[in-house]
């Protein structure tokens, strides 16, 4: 379960730094944000461009700092965890899907999701080919493992991505507006095969989107303005 | 899988992983080629020395050392001594030379010259037949012949003179010239004296600056009384060969066993290794060498601002794969290491690269050399090189390059990946 209790993240922009006022500009991206996502959820931080719904999902996923406030993952709070700590967490119990795929352009499709359990320490090289080439064949990427990204359609980049933070078994999946750079029919086809996914492993997904396709298939939106939630409901 | 990305990386950006190595690849062509020429240069010089000019060791009178450089006529190795010495190296099998240098003008005239003229030299009275064992100087003739005593005459009357004043004075073999110099007890002598060989040696001072007569004519003119400046040791090997090890062998096993013989010799007499007599020569050598280390370290420092250059790129480039690789639980070490070994194998690949054109370029240079004879003859550096230099082959300067190179890229990825893995993930990832 994700608990979100109070939480603020205040940007000082470089203006501000740079200026050396006392009072150095402030961006409040979050203002005070409470929620709760249980296991097993399948929810969208909706809201536009600048409403806090990107740092809420990477304070989430321990990617940035909170300013002020706790969230639990799994009863840990990110808020008081050093970066060692961090980095456990982030390679253990979260999974992230991004835009931009953000794969390893060197590597081929099974490289990829090979490198999501090089640093887990409970499985040997051939656990890890096996996993690799499983949760592969799982998103649809069938015979294509060899592969690098850049033979590959963005549609099925996505679902390497997807399989990468999907092979060590995350507690939850953060995807930040995985569908942006797909068109609508491969969007489609990356938001049906994670609901199949998260009602398969039972892995919690928090999506950030204003993508409207995506909120249709989501059960939960949490809007977001301002860095404030103004909406929580199913 | 470390490692294993690190070197996929490198044909990600072929382009930039060939410029980088290309970059370590010139400071290792350039620095392996120096380095080699150097030590060339060093190595000749030493040998030219031991071969034609000190031997392994030489014997002074008492006190003429320190003023050698003035050449005093004041301070013999008197007849006696003479004999001790010689009995001293004939019983341990080694060859020598005396010998007596003293500075001399030499004048040459219209009636053989083209012009008249002088110049000024260094007069050096050496044994004829001993020298051929002792030096190698007689092998070095280029025109003419070597001193030797005609049948029936008691020495040697002609002159050998270097090829570098030779050409000066336009002289040829059988031309005349008079030679002016000090004898013993402070007159002045002159003599008229034919010249029977012109030597062209590979040691520049000899060339230069030197006029050779039969030891027992110069006796005879000079007055000696069968004294001599000094006894010139031969550095040649058992085996017939002139080399720097066996100076150093022959000089210190010779300066063991003449410092643990105790005989009135000793008082009379100083033996000083091929080493301490050219001490200023052996140290200014040194200084270029380390001036050139100096001009290669700089090399290396315009190479690494390129790499580093370079590196900085290919990692704020990949900002993204970096906040990723973090996102996914991977260290920042293990991250920094990543990039390292990008360095690492560009430099390494930069070496190898510089290593195969510095041997192609390099094997010419050791097998012909390069002929520095234009400007030798006009400069005088101290290094004992006529004309022709050598290269070596200098691996452990390679190996030393090889590290520099492979540090100085591990350390031109380390920076920039540390400076971007320490921020915050979301940070990265916008300022990608």
């Amino acid at each position: 379960m994700i608990d979100i209790t109070d939480v603020r993240k205040t940007y000082i922009t470089n203006q501000g730094k740079k200026s050396k006022q006392i009072t150095a500009p402030e961006v409040h991206a979050l203002d005070g944000v409470s929620t709760k996502i249980i296991d097993g959820e399948f929810t969208a931080i909706a809201g536009p461009s600048g409403s806090g719904k990107t740092t809420l999902l990477n304070l989430i996923g321990a990617l940035d700092s909170i300013t002020s406030g706790h969230i639990l993952l799994d009863g840990s709070d990110v808020a008081t965890m050093n970066a060692k700590q961090k980095t456990v967490l982030r390679r253990e119990k979260v999974g992230f899907i991004f835009q931009s795929y953000n794969l390893i352009p060197a590597l081929t499709a099974q490289e990829n999701v090979e490198l999501a359990l090089q640093m887990i320490r409970k499985y040997s090289k051939e656990q890890i080919k096996e996993l690799s080439f499983d949760i592969l064949k799982e998103v649809g990427l069938d015979g294509l493992q060899d592969r690098k990204p850049m033979q590959l359609s963005g549609g099925q980049q996505q679902r390497i991505s997807i399989a990468r933070a999907l092979v060590k078994k995350p507690s939850v999946i953060l995807a930040d507006e995985p569908t942006a750079n797909l068109d609508s029919k491969n969007s489609e086809l990356i938001l049906e095969l994670m609901g199949e996914l998260n009602q398969k492993h039972h892995i919690t997904c928090v999506f950030s989107t204003h993508d409207q396709l995506v909120m249709s298939h989501v059960r939960r939106i949490i809007r977001l303005q301002d860095g404030k939630i103004i909406d929580q409901g199913n | 899988m470390q490692i294993q990305i690190a070197w996929k990386n490198l044909f990600r950006y072929k382009r930039r992983t060939l410029i980088t190595a290309f970059a370590i690849s010139c400071g290792v062509f350039f620095t392996m080629l120096l380095a080699g020429l150097l030590d060339g240069m060093n190595n000749e010089s030493y040998l030219h020395m031991v071969e034609y000019e000190t031997g392994s060791a030489k014997f002074y009178a008492d006190g003429y050392f320190e003023k050698k450089d003035l050449y005093p006529f004041d301070t013999f190795i008197e007849k006696k001594e003479c004999s001790e010495i010689e009995n001293f190296l004939d019983s341990k099998n080694i060859s020598y030379t005396p010998s007596v240098l003293t500075p001399c003008e030499i004048y040459f005239n219209e009636d053989y010259f083209e012009t008249s003229g002088s110049i000024n030299s260094i007069l050096c009275g050496i044994d004829p037949e001993k020298s051929k064992e002792a030096f190698g100087l007689s092998e070095c003739v280029e025109e003419g012949s070597w001193l030797k005593k005609e049948v029936g005459e008691p020495y040697c009357t002609g002159a050998v003179v270097g090829s570098w004043i030779a050409t000066d004075m336009k002289a040829k073999v059988g031309y005349y010239i008079t030679i002016e110099c000090k004898g013993r007890g402070g007159f002045t002598q002159t003599f008229d004296v034919p010249i029977t060989g012109i030597i062209q040696c590979p040691n520049n001072k000899i060339n230069a600056g030197v006029i050779f007569l039969d030891l027992d004519f110069l006796n005879d003119m000079l007055e000696l009384d069968g004294a001599v400046t000094e006894y010139n040791v031969s550095a040649k090997s058992s085996s017939g060969v002139y080399s720097v090890s066996s100076a150093d062998k022959i000089s210190s096993s010779l300066k063991k066993s003449f410092a643990s013989k105790k005989s009135d010799l000793n008082n009379k007499v100083e033996l000083y290794t091929w080493r301490e007599i050219n001490t200023k020569i052996i140290n200014l050598q040194k200084n270029i060498s380390s001036i050139s280390s100096i001009m290669m370290f700089f090399m290396f420092i315009i190479a690494a601002v390129g790499i580093s250059n370079t590196m900085l790129m290919a990692v704020l480039e990949r900002r993204n794969e970096v906040a990723m690789l973090k996102a996914m639980g991977y260290t920042p070490f293990y991250i920094k290491t990543l990039f390292m070994w990008e360095g690492i194998f560009i430099g390494l690949i930069g070496c190898a690269i510089g290593f195969a054109t510095g041997c192609l370029v390099n094997i010419p240079f050791v097998k012909y050399g390069i002929d520095f004879t234009n400007m030798l003859s006009d400069i005088d550096m101290g290094y004992r090189i006529s004309g022709l230099l050598r290269s070596t082959w200098n691996f452990s300067s390679f190996i030393r390059i090889t590290i520099g190179a492979v540090i100085i890229s591990a350390f031109s990825a380390y920076l920039p990946t540390h400076s971007t893995v320490k921020k915050e993930i979301a940070e990265i990832f916008r300022k990608q």
